[in-house]
Parts: C-alpha cells; sequence; structure tokens
C-alpha cells in the first residue's frame, strides 16, 4: 500500500516536474537539522567533517542517470540531494531512493552546486546573462537574478548574506532575501573557488596566488598573504588556521587573524582540490595523484600515499575513514590513520564531485552522468 | 583523415566489384607503402600503457615504458585529468621500420617523428639512434593523448554534440612546449623569423598549418602564453573550451585578450628580445659569401675536380626531388648549380636523408653518400669524373646508415649504423677488404664521424658524455687500433659535425651561447685548459686526461644571429658550411674569421660525474612482458547515414570498419537498404563484406556482396541490378614506384529494364594492373615526374554468354618541370574493348573536365578511345584574401593552366564501324584548392574539329585534381 502511494505520488511530482521545470519540495523547513549538508564542506569554514562514522566496505544503493556530468559539490537537506550539472541543470533527488523530486533547467552549465539556507536555494553560473539566483524551493520561484559575472564556484552562506566568487575577480556579498549588493572587493584576477568564513573575515583565493582576508561586514582587506603560484583549490580553515594549496605545488597553512604563514610543504605536484582536516592532522592531494595527511602543528608529513589518479574535488573525513573519488572512476576508502586503500569501488566515469556524506550514506557523482548512493555492507539489504 | 581512409577503402571495394562496367580509365595511381619486415611482435603490459615492440628492441621498449610512465604522471598533473582506458604504444627502432606501419595508410616522410591516431588512441613512434629525442617525442605524442581526451571530456560534459578541436597551431605547439625546453633548433626559426620579418600572425597562423614553421610559432607562442600570463592559463583554455564554438574567442575569454592584441604583445616581446643580437651578431649572408641560396641545401663537401677546379657538392632540393649539386667554389652565386643526380624518382635513391646524413668525396673523385634503398639504407659510390657507379653497400644488421666519410687512402669508409635494436653506433668499411667493423658498441648515439689525416683517429659527436643523460652531445676521438676514446670537448651544449683540414685543425658547429655558430679546437696552454672535476675510475671505456685537463680549448669562428652548421675546411684555409636564414638553408662560405669568446670554455660549470650513465628502464607494475601479440580486432568506424535522391529514392544503412591494433588486418562491412516499399525489404537488403590483409609485403583483398539496386548506364538508361558474388585481389609492390595488382571476381547479374527482358549473367572477371608513379605533387595535382598505368581485363558470362570481350587502357602522364612553379604536362591513354559483336560490351566515354574539356560530359562514346591532353600548369594568385565585416575567406595557390585537348573514339562492328570526327578543344583555366581535398576547376575556351576554329567560347566548372 504505502508502495503504491509512493509511486502515485511520484507519477505526481514528475508529471508536474515536466510541466514546469521547478523543484518544488513539500516537506521542506527553515528549521536548520544538523544532519543536513547545506553548503561546500558543511561550514562557513568548509572544516565539517562526517557526523556518522561511515565503515567500508560499502555496497551501492542505487544509481541515478542526471543527464550530465554533476558539477563538483553535492548539498542535502529535508531529506533531498541537490546536484548541480555541467548541462546546465539542478536536481532534488530523494536522497533513499533517488527519484527525482524537481529538476531546473538553465541553459548554460551552473557552478559547482546549489547552497541552500532555510527554504532557499543558491546558485550561480557561467554566462553572459544573469549568473547568481536565488530560488525559493517551497513554490518553485526564482526570488531573485543578478547578473554579477561568471560565477563558478559555489555560494557562501553565513550570517544572513551571502558570498560569492566571480571569474572577472570579484567577491560578492549579496543579501540573502533580495540579492541586493552590500559591497564587492575587487581582487583584480579570477577566482575559481569558493570563499570561507572565520570570525569577521571572509577568506577566500584566486590567480594572482593571494589568499585574502577581507572583512566580512565591509568588504574591506584586512590582509593578503602571496602563495607564489595561483589558487584554484577552495581554502578550508580548521582552528584558527588556513589550509590550502596553490598549482605550483606549494601547501601552506596560515594564520586566519594576521594571513601570516605558519609553515609551507612544498608538494609534488598542483593543488587543485580541497583539503580536509581533523583535530590533528590536515589531509591534501596533488595533481599527481599523492595524497598525504601532515601534522596541522609543523607541516611534517605522518604518511603519503600515491593513489594513481588526482581527485577534482574534496575529501571526505568520516571518523577514521577518509572517502574520495578519484580520476581513475573509483571510491577509495582509505585509512585516515596510515593512508593505506582499504576498499574501493570502480565507478561508471571519472568523478566529478566531492564524497558526500547524509545520514549515513555517502554520495558521489561521475562524469558519466551518474550519482551514486553507497551504504555500509552491513547495513545494505535493512 | 578518418573519412578519407574509410572513402578510399570502400572505394577500392566498389571498383573491384563493379570493375565490369566501371571506367577503366581511372585508376588509382600513388607511390606503395611496403611492408619489407617480419616484426614478431610481442605486448609489454604496464600500469597505464599497451606497448607494442619486437624482441631486438627490448631493451628500447624498456626505456621507452619507463618515459611514457613518468610523462603520464606529469601529464596527469599539468592536464588535471587521467585517462580511463590504456594507451596503445607501437614502438619502431627506425625510422625506415616505422615508415612501414599500417595503423595509417599515408606514406610517412622523414619529417614526420611520431603521431597519434584518433580511431584507437593509438601512438607510433619511431627511434633514431637518440634515445633523448625518442623520450622526448614519447612525451610530444601522449600530450596529444591527453589533450584530446581533456577536450572530449569538457565537451561532453557541457553537452556539446559537436566535437571540435583546437587549431593546429595550439595542439601542435603544446605538445611541444610540454614535451621540454625549447631546443636550439626551435629558437633559430623564431629569431629569424623575426629578424627577417616573416613571423605569421596568430590570427594568420591557420594559412601555415601543418608547417614547420607553425609548429615553433605555436611553442613559441604558447611559451610567452605561459610566461607573460601565467601557465595555468592554459590548463583554463582547455577547461573553458565550451564557452565558444570560435577558439579565438575561448582564448579571449581566458586571457582577457583578443588575438590582436595578444600578438601585438607577442611580436613585441620577441622583437624586444632579438633585435638587440643585430648590435652584437651579425646575418649570415652579411657576413659571408653566398654560394647557393636557392632550396634547402646541407652537408656540403669539398674536392678537387680532375681539372685542379675546387668544387662544393653538396645535398639540395630545389625543386621537390632531392638530389645533389655541385657548383665552382669560385664561382658566382648567380651561376647555374650543376646537377649530379636526382633522387626520389627511383628504386635506386628511393629517398634522401636531407639534414641528417652528410657526403664525402675521396682524392680519387669518388663521391659516397647514403639513400633508402628497398628495406635499409645503402652507401652509394659514384665516380664524378666518369660518373659510372659502383656497386652499392648494404649491411645485414643495419637498417639506416648516415654521414660516410672517406678515409685519408681512399680505402675505408667510416659511417654511423643503426641497428635493428635501435641504437647507433660507428662503422668501418674495409673496401679492399671487404670487411666490417664495430668501433662502438653501446646504447649511446653515436653520429658524424670524421678521420684525422693521419688515419689514425675517428672524431665523432657522441651523447656518452655526462650531459648525454639530457640530450646533450659532445666530441670524442676513438683510436682505431685499440679502440680507446678521448674526451675532446664537454659541457652543457651540444657539439656536432667535427672535421678536420688536411693540417689537423678540427672545426665543428656548437650550440654554446644558444645558438649554431662554427667552432675549432685548439690546443691549450696550460693556464688555458679545461677541467673536467669529479672524474670517476669507472669511466673505463675513456681515457681520462692527465690531471682532468682537456687539451683543447674551443674558440668560435663565427657569430651569426642564426645558425651555421655542418662546417667543411676548403683546401685555402676557408670554411662553407650551411647556414639558415629567411627560412631556407644556404650554402656559404667565410674566407677569415676572428676567433670569439676565447674565455668562454674555462668558465664552465661542470656537474660532477659519476660514471657512465644509462636511461632508466621501467621494472615495476608490469604486467606483461614479451607475450606474443594476437590479432584482436576493435571497431575504428560505425556510421549509419540515411540518403535521399529524387532519382534513386531513399536508402539507409551502415559502414563499420574493423581492424587489430597494427592495423594489418582490416575487416569492412557495409549494409544498407534502399527498399521503396515494405514487400522489397528483404530483396533489397544489401551487404558487403571485405578483409583487406596489409601485414605482408603482398596485400591480400577479398569479399563477398550482395548488391539489389537501381542503376544508371548511358547507354542502357535507367535499370535494376542484382548482383551477388565474391572477388579476390591481391597488389604486390614492386618498388616504392611500382606495383602489379590483380583481381579476380565471380558473380551473379540479373539486369531488368522496363520494355526489355531481364539480362541474366555469371560474370568472371579477371584483371591485371601495372601502375608505376613517381610523380610530385603540387597544390592541385602533379608538377613533376611521370606515372602510368596498364591494365588488361577480361569479362566473361559464364553460364548464360550475355557477354563477352576484354578490355586494355594504357594510361601514360608525363610531367615536366619548366621552373620551380611551372611544368608541361602530357597524358596519352587509350582504351580498348573488344569482344563478340552480338553480345554486350565495355564502352568508353570522353567529353568533361577530366578528359575532353569544354565538351559535355560522357558525350562521345566508343568501343575504342583516345585522348591527349597538353597543359601548362602555371601560378596564377598566390594568396586571394576577401574580408567582410563579419569575417573573412582566404585562398592560397590558385593554379592557372592553358591547355589543349584531343580527342576521338571508334564505335566497332556493332555501331558504326569507324572512327568519328577528330575532336579538340584549347583555352585557359584556373583551380583552386579548397580544405585540402577538393579541387575546384573552372575553364574556358573553344573547341576545334582540326578544319575549322569556330568562335564559339564554352566554358566549363567541375572538380577533381589534375591529371
Amino acid at each position: 500500500m504505502v508502495r503504491f502511494s509512493k509511486e502515485i505520488t511520484l507519477i505526481s511530482i514528475l508529471l508536474l516536474t515536466a510541466c514546469t521545470g521547478s523543484i518544488k519540495i513539500n516537506n521542506i523547513s527553515s528549521v536548520d537539522n544538523e544532519s543536513d549538508w547545506t553548503q561546500l564542506g558543511g561550514s562557513p569554514a568548509h572544516d565539517r567533517n562526517a557526523i556518522s562514522q561511515v565503515t567500508p566496505p560499502l555496497k551501492m544503493l542505487w544509481r541515478k542517470d542526471v543527464e550530465h556530468s554533476p558539477s563538483g559539490v553535492l548539498t542535502a537537506a529535508y531529506g533531498t540531494l541537490f546536484v548541480s550539472t555541467m548541462g546546465g541543470k539542478v536536481f532534488a533527488l530523494d536522497h533513499e531512493t533517488g527519484v527525482t523530486q524537481g529538476k531546473l533547467e538553465l541553459k548554460n552549465s551552473i557552478g559547482k552546486g546549489i547552497a541552500i539556507d532555510g527554504i532557499y536555494g543558491y546558485f550561480g553560473r557561467i554566462s553572459s546573462d544573469k549568473t547568481m539566483f536565488g530560488y525559493d524551493l517551497r513554490n518553485g520561484n526564482y526570488i531573485w537574478k543578478r547578473s554579477i559575472g561568471p560565477v563558478e564556484s559555489i555560494p557562501l552562506i553565513s550570517g544572513g548574506l551571502l558570498y560569492v566568487t566571480t571569474k572577472s575577480g570579484y567577491l560578492y556579498c549579496l543579501d540573502l532575501e533580495t540579492g541586493a549588493e552590500k559591497w564587492k572587493f575587487n581582487a583584480g584576477k579570477p577566482f575559481h573557488s569558493t570563499p570561507a568564513k572565520w570570525n569577521g573575515l571572509i577568506i577566500a583565493a584566486n590567480d594572482s596566488g593571494y589568499v585574502y582576508g577581507i572583512s566580512a561586514s565591509n568588504g574591506n582587506l584586512k590582509w593578503k598573504f602571496q602563495t607564489g603560484a595561483p589558487v584554484f583549490a577552495t581554502p578550508i580553515i580548521s582552528g584558527d588556521d588556513i589550509y590550502v594549496g596553490n598549482i605550483g605545488g606549494a601547501f601552506y597553512s596560515i594564520d586566519a587573524k594576521s594571513g601570516k604563514t605558519n609553515w609551507k610543504h612544498e608538494g609534488s605536484g598542483s593543488y587543485y582540490s580541497t583539503a580536509s582536516a581533523n583535530d590533528d592532522n590536515v589531509f591534501s592531494m596533488s595533481g599527481d595523484g599523492m595524497m598525504l595527511s601532515l601534522s596541522k602543528s609543523e607541516g611534517s608529513i605522518i604518511w603519503k600515499s600515491d593513489l594513481n589518479a588526482p581527485i577534482s574535488e574534496g575529501i571526505l573525513l568520516s571518523g577514521r575513514y577518509i572517502f574520495i573519488g578519484s580520476m581513475d572512476s573509483y571510491l577509495y576508502a582509505l585509512s585516515a590513520e596510515t593512508g593505506n586503500i582499504l576498499w574501493s569501488e570502480k565507478l561508471a566515469g571519472r568523478v566529478r564531485t566531492s564524497p558526500l556524506e547524509y545520514k549515513g550514506r555517502i554520495y558521489i557523482g561521475t562524469e558519466n552522468k551518474y550519482l551514486y548512493a553507497f551504504v555500509e555492507e552491513l547495513y545494505a539489504d535493512e | 583523415m578518418k573519412n578519407k581512409y574509410i572513402i578510399i577503402s570502400f572505394a577500392l571495394i566498389t571498383i573491384l566489384i563493379n570493375f565490369s562496367v566501371t571506367f577503366g580509365q581511372y585508376h588509382s595511381f600513388g607511390r606503395n607503402k611496403i611492408q619489407y619486415t617480419d616484426f614478431e611482435w610481442q605486448v609489454l603490459s604496464t600500469k597505464h600503457f599497451d606497448i607494442y615492440y619486437y624482441p631486438e628492441m627490448e631493451e628500447l621498449a624498456l626505456i621507452g615504458a619507463q618515459t611514457a610512465e613518468e610523462s603520464y604522471k606529469i601529464l596527469q598533473n599539468k592536464y588535471n585529468h587521467a585517462l580511463n582506458h590504456k594507451v596503445p604504444l607501437i614502438f619502431y627502432s627506425s625510422h625506415l621500420y616505422f615508415q612501414q606501419t599500417n595503423v595509417i595508410p599515408n606514406i610517412l616522410p622523414e619529417g614526420v617523428g611520431g603521431f597519434f591516431e584518433f580511431f584507437k588512441g593509438r601512438v607510433v613512434i619511431p627511434s633514431d639512434g637518440s634515445i633523448s629525442q625518442f623520450k622526448r617525442v614519447i612525451r610530444h605524442e601522449l600530450n596529444h593523448v591527453f589533450m584530446h581526451s581533456k577536450l572530449v571530456r569538457v565537451q561532453k560534459n557541457h553537452k556539446i554534440m559537436n566535437k571540435r578541436f583546437p587549431p593546429l597551431w595550439f595542439s601542435e605547439g603544446l605538445a611541444e612546449f610540454w614535451s621540454g625546453q625549447p631546443n636550439t633548433q626551435a629558437e633559430m626559426v623564431i629569431r629569424d623569423a623575426v629578424l627577417n620579418n616573416y613571423l605569421v600572425p596568430v590570427d594568420r597562423l591557420f594559412s601555415i598549418a601543418g608547417t614547420f614553421l607553425m609548429y615553433k610559432e605555436g611553442e613559441n607562442l604558447l611559451a610567452f602564453i605561459s610566461e607573460r600570463y601565467g601557465e595555468e592559463k592554459i590548463l583554463l583554455i582547455l577547461e573553458n573550451y565550451w564557452v565558444h564554438p570560435k577558439f579565438s574567442e575561448v582564448v579571449k575569454y581566458t586571457l582577457g585578450v583578443d588575438y590582436k592584441e595578444l600578438n601585438r604583445q607577442w611580436t613585441y616581446h620577441l622583437k624586444k628580445k632579438y633585435y638587440p643580437l643585430l648590435r652584437d651578431k651579425d646575418k649570415p649572408q652579411m657576413a659571408s659569401k653566398i654560394i647557393d641560396n636557392e632550396g634547402f641545401n646541407s652537408k656540403p663537401a669539398i674536392y678537387k675536380d680532375k681539372d685542379g677546379i675546387e668544387k662544393i657538392i653538396y645535398v639540395s632540393n630545389k625543386i621537390g626531388y632531392t638530389g645533389i649539386y655541385q657548383k665552382d667554389l669560385d664561382g658566382d652565386v648567380n651561376d647555374e648549380a650543376e646537377f649530379v643526380l636526382t633522387g626520389e624518382k627511383s628504386n635506386e635513391y628511393e629517398t634522401f636523408h636531407l639534414f641528417r646524413s652528410s657526403i664525402s668525396v675521396n682524392n680519387d673523385r669518388i663521391l659516397a653518400f647514403v639513400t633508402k634503398s628497398g628495406e635499409t639504407d645503402v652507401i652509394h659510390r659514384l665516380n664524378l669524373d666518369t660518373g659510372s657507379k659502383y656497386p652499392p653497400l648494404q649491411f645485414d644488421n643495419l637498417v639506416t646508415i648516415s654521414s660516410p666519410s672517406w678515409s685519408p687512402d681512399g680505402r675505408k669508409i667510416a659511417f654511423t649504423g643503426l641497428s635493428r635494436n635501435g641504437y647507433n653506433d660507428i662503422y668501418i668499411y674495409d673496401i679492399t677488404g671487404d670487411k666490417l667493423s664495430k668501433l662502438t658498441n653501446d646504447t649511446y648515439d653515436d653520429r658524424d664521424p670524421s678521420w684525422s689525416p693521419n688515419g689514425k683517429h675517428i672524431v665523432f659527436s657522441s651523447d656518452r658524455t655526462q650531459t648525454g643523460a639530457g640530450g646533450r652531445y659532445n666530441l670524442f676521438k676513438i683510436r682505431i687500433k685499440d679502440l680507446k676514446i678521448k674526451y675532446l670537448t664537454y659541457g652543457d651544449h651540444n657539439d656536432r659535425a667535427p672535421k678536420y683540414s688536411k693540417d689537423g685543425k678540427l672545426i665543428f658547429y656548437s650550440d654554446r651561447g644558444g645558438m649554431d655558430n662554427i667552432w675549432m679546437l685548439k690546443s691549450a696552454q696550460r693556464s688555458d685548459k679545461f677541467k673536467l672535476t669529479n672524474i670517476s675510475d669507472d669511466d673505463i671505456d675513456l681515457e681520462m686526461p692527465e690531471n682532468g685537463l682537456l687539451d683543447y680549448k674551443a674558440v668560435r669562428l663565427t657569430n651569426f644571429t642564426t645558425s651555421a652548421i655542418d662546417p667543411v675546411w676548403t683546401n685555402e684555409g676557408s670554411i662553407v658550411f650551411t647556414a639558415f636564414e629567411d627560412f631556407s638553408f644556404n650554402i656559404m662560405k667565410v674566407d677569415e674569421f676572428k676567433n670569439y669568446d676565447m674565455a668562454l670554455e674555462k668558465t664552465s660549470n661542470t656537474p660532477k660525474r659519476t660514471g657512465l650513465w644509462s636511461h632508466k628502464k621501467l621494472k615495476k607494475d608490469i604486467s606483461t612482458f614479451g607475450k606474443k601479440y594476437k590479432s584482436g580486432y576493435s571497431l575504428d568506424i560505425a556510421q549509419s547515414q540515411v540518403t535521399q535522391d529524387p532519382i534513386f529514392g531513399t536508402s539507409g544503412g551502415a559502414v563499420i570498419a574493423l581492424s587489430d591494433i597494427l592495423g594489418n588486418n582490416q575487416y569492412y562491412v557495409l549494409v544498407y537498404n534502399n527498399a521503396r516499399t515494405s514487400g522489397e525489404i528483404i530483396d533489397h537488403f544489401n551487404v558487403a563484406v571485405t578483409k583487406v590483409s596489409l601485414a605482408g609485403r603482398t596485400n591480400l583483398a577479398y569479399g563477398l556482396f550482395n548488391f539489389n539496386n537501381r542503376r544508371f548506364n548511358l547507354r542502357k538508361g535507367f535499370f535494376d541490378e542484382r548482383r551477388y558474388g565474391g572477388f579476390f585481389s591481391i597488389s604486390y609492390p614492386l618498388s616504392f614506384f611500382k606495383r602489379i595488382e590483380a583481381t579476380t571476381s565471380l558473380a551473379y547479374s540479373k539486369e531488368d529494364r522496363i520494355g526489355f527482358n531481364s539480362r541474366e549473367a555469371v560474370l568472371a572477371v579477371n584483371s591485371v594492373r601495372f601502375i608505376k608513379d613517381n610523380s610530385l605533387w603540387g597544390v592541385t595535382g602533379p608538377l613533376d615526374g611521370e606515372r602510368y598505368s596498364l591494365s588488361i581485363a577480361y569479362t566473361n558470362d559464364v553460364r548464360f554468354n550475355n557477354l563477352n570481350y576484354f578490355t586494355l587502357v594504357a594510361d601514360y602522364r608525363k610531367y615536366y618541370r619548366l621552373s620551380k612553379r611551372t611544368s608541361y604536362a602530357v597524358r596519352f591513354m587509350y582504351l580498348h574493348s573488344d569482344g563478340s559483336p552480338d553480345r554486350e560490351i565495355q564502352l568508353f566515354y570522353l567529353g568533361g573536365s577530366w578528359t575532353l574539356r569544354l565538351y559535355p560530359r560522357f558525350r562521345v562514346w566508343g568501343t575504342r578511345a583516345f585522348i591527349i591532353n597538353n597543359e601548362y600548369r602555371f601560378p596564377f594568385i598566390d594568396i586571394l584574401g576577401i574580408r567582410f565585416p563579419f569575417g573573412a575567406v582566404g585562398f592560397r595557390g590558385i593554379r592557372g593552366a592553358l591547355f589543349f585537348d584531343t580527342g576521338n573514339v571508334y564505335n566497332g562492328e556493332r555501331f558504326d564501324n569507324k572512327w568519328e570526327t577528330l575532336k579538340g578543344s584549347y583555352g585557359i583555366g584556373v583551380r583552386v584548392r579548397i580544405g585540402g581535398f577538393l579541387v575546384l576547376r573552372y575553364d574556358i575556351g573553344r573547341r576545334t574539329d582540326f578544319r575549322n576554329l569556330p568562335d564559339t567560347i564554352y566554358r566549363q566548372f567541375f572538380f577533381g585534381w589534375d591529371f
């Protein structure tokens, strides 16, 4: 009986979404749920790790065709997964079944994900027209649209404001409700990554090689630090320190308050992807496929693991395990203590998103247009 | 390339199948790719590659595998991309072997150093003895693999269905830029282009697509972008590739500047870099005497002829065929070069190695030089007084030979030989004793051997120096008596082509300081001696100088802005050499020179020696090694199409091509249906399956077919024909220029025509053809050489006796070169068909742009025919460009023609039983080539019957290459 009702609901939703091309989620709530991942890295500092430890081995729960390669960041709230694609679509999927709850279609490639705040979703795109959008997920209407220049990254949401970088070299602060510009900072060179927030500072890095510390309230520059080569990766902030690598192969720990370097590690390849950190160590991956665990205090190497291929997005820490999706089309689980590969699964194509942990499951997207859901093998048949 | 491959193959199949009713006069010509060598292919599987090699080059394969894996890691990082399949790499130990590959059907000229093929993603790479160069080419081609994969992925991710790729200057330039540091040659070309004002701007680079200049400009431009905007911008150009369909807009989006501004910045940067050179350096033509500046000239040698006149003899390509020319040393630059011999027209001198192999003349005026002849290179000896030839020297284990050098007594020849394992060593051949000796025997690349005046030593260039691991060459001297080798020069630069004068002065060319100039070795005073530091006792083959000091120092004799290479002494102490200037290679002479930079050698730093070095071989992550290759077929192409023709109706079908990795065995399947009603579907199911085997010297093709089509014949009109049967075809290349083809087919044929009874036949067709082609092509057709074919065929209906005839087609074409870009072309063609008068027979049709110009196509027909075409071909417009507000269109190399044609047909007993009135036409025409594969032709003129010259003007527009 339950299943029959579900099918009717499903058909109704499909019919509705097919007609309107919108996302309307009925059970949406404006109350934060701690298991939700509403933006990159799960928090403004991008430092959140998985709430539940997911223990490998895993088993695939479902696989969903999202029609084009997913963009870099998956988000999840209200039992719904949000996936943006390079084909210009945003999907809302039931996290348990993968069934489509809604779909938006735009002409151009969506930036690296949709950030959620309450009942609203925010995303950007690369276009010569409107490039930044606020969307009401409950009624399927746009609340505002703005032209701010091409947006490749997923926006940051914090304190009722939205912060977003553009490829034309600007960092914008916009009002969440109206999209009105509060301030903008001109860095002169393109941004590829998402800013982070620490106390009253917005931390952003771009092609100039600078990491900037900018006042979140008025956009004034507080400090800037030159890393020596362009920065494509998103900085993360763990404790009071910023961790970020540049494409010249240098990986830094920077004091968030002063902008001064704590230590620098010279890697063997370029850093394109976002790091991850726990209490003691920071984990990074370079373009030559080398994964490192570095001591947060000194930057010394705890372990290194040659993983054959790089990752395109971020690293998920889940208790004692690290999950990464690699460009050699594998989802890997490594030991956070030793870097040894404990489990792997071959997927349909190169992995294009960071792994996301949501309600005890791991979600990941590949460029062959699939979104995967994995669950611990122990619970696979429940 | 892929469409041409399939079209050619299916044209071949179609012609073979329908031989009995096809115009026999349009034979395919072309040169032959010959599989001389039986390779025992094996497979080496690594983490990311499947490498195909043969046992003799096993060590080279392991070196290549190591390089490939290292390159993979580096390129994965640069492109931020991983490949999701193993890459097939096919290695050859010599360029001559590489030319035999069936991976692509094209004839591979010397200038092709390797290629990446899109169908199966195969990379094919030869070695030429230089392992450093082999490694660089591996990196270069893997760049193409990554680039292609990345761009396909970027476009697929962003829903772009019709994949497009960047202009050639970008893809080749990037592959070169990311394969290593720019070499001296690359810098030289750009320097010359800037100083001589022929640098092609960015927005015009498409106009030199495929040329050497394009490669170097592309590489340099990408280096500039990296320096000015950051190397990450190159990756971003690839990642932004989906943003706009026009590549120039992608570049503008990424860099923030358009082509015009980018060009402005780039050319300014180059001018600032190179113009100041003129303050201290000279252009070669301003500081030396020109001997020959027409065409590409290289590798001069000096001798005195029987009258005592000193001559310069050299290898040159002036008009398309490479040959050997000579001039008086003291003659005028405007004197015509005397032609000694032409190569590339016959099997004897199949191809020269234009810039790679020097020539040598001994005191008896016997010239020694090398060409390819059949499977390997040979050394030729030619008496310059009498013109008589000595038997060529060919050595069993040597594939490639270069730079023969006569001993002072004229009884021995030293040369560089490349053996099947891929390594270059120095050899001496004793002519009197008919004995070959090997002087060096290792993996180092030993080149340019030259005898000392007393005949006891040979000086050569080699990468056995410590800096050789980075691809550097220094000079060494080997004592023939005991094979002890000594350093003569040392450093992180390239020293090449040493030559002694009769009184023992050694000159060579070197890129010390970044440009190739001529240097000389002088005995050093103790205080000037160059010290080799940190010498290891492991160098057992090398005789170390006393106290580690080199006995000589190098002094520079020329100081040019571009380059001076391959110097030789004259008897009077002048130096003759090859200079690169204004994009040509000229023979120059300098009589007086001063010594430059005498202190240069003393101050060079030397890294620590650690003994003889070796290239790393792959040792880990090998899943298969030494496994015998087995043919496994995979898809090359699968294409479907629907066509609609107002006459022939609608048909839909597909073509599938399969081949093995090496391309030696291919299958083609053609399936289509042209049913007009549902009831015809089964009957009108057409299929043809063909197997082509290219592995051996004899090429085979055989297959089965079933066709049921509506067809059109000029005599019969429209009719339906059902035909099924099989065929077998052989092609045997006698040489690079000649081949024999034979075909036999057996097919059932039933023709139905409205108003006529059905015609059934079981057709047995047997044909033999002989073809020769050594023609040299210009933009729209051949300009030099000749080609001809003779074919005889017999068609017989073995069951119903409805057809029975034989045909003979003789087609001779000759091209007389009148100047560099003009020629006179003549064609004689005779077509003859004969058979039982009461049965069907082959008919020939004349008229149209391809046969008798200014007459309508197929205007006259007969059972016999002849055509004589005469044409004077000349350049008409070199560049025609039209710029519209929305864009520009341009044409290059528009050619003109003055022609005079004549022809006639004869009809046998069944028709008029006579020759018709002789027909002729004369006029002028224009040909323009579009896109590299289509030539549009327009002719205007008059007809004649040779009795009258009517005034009527006729015009004709069509397509097709010149005959």
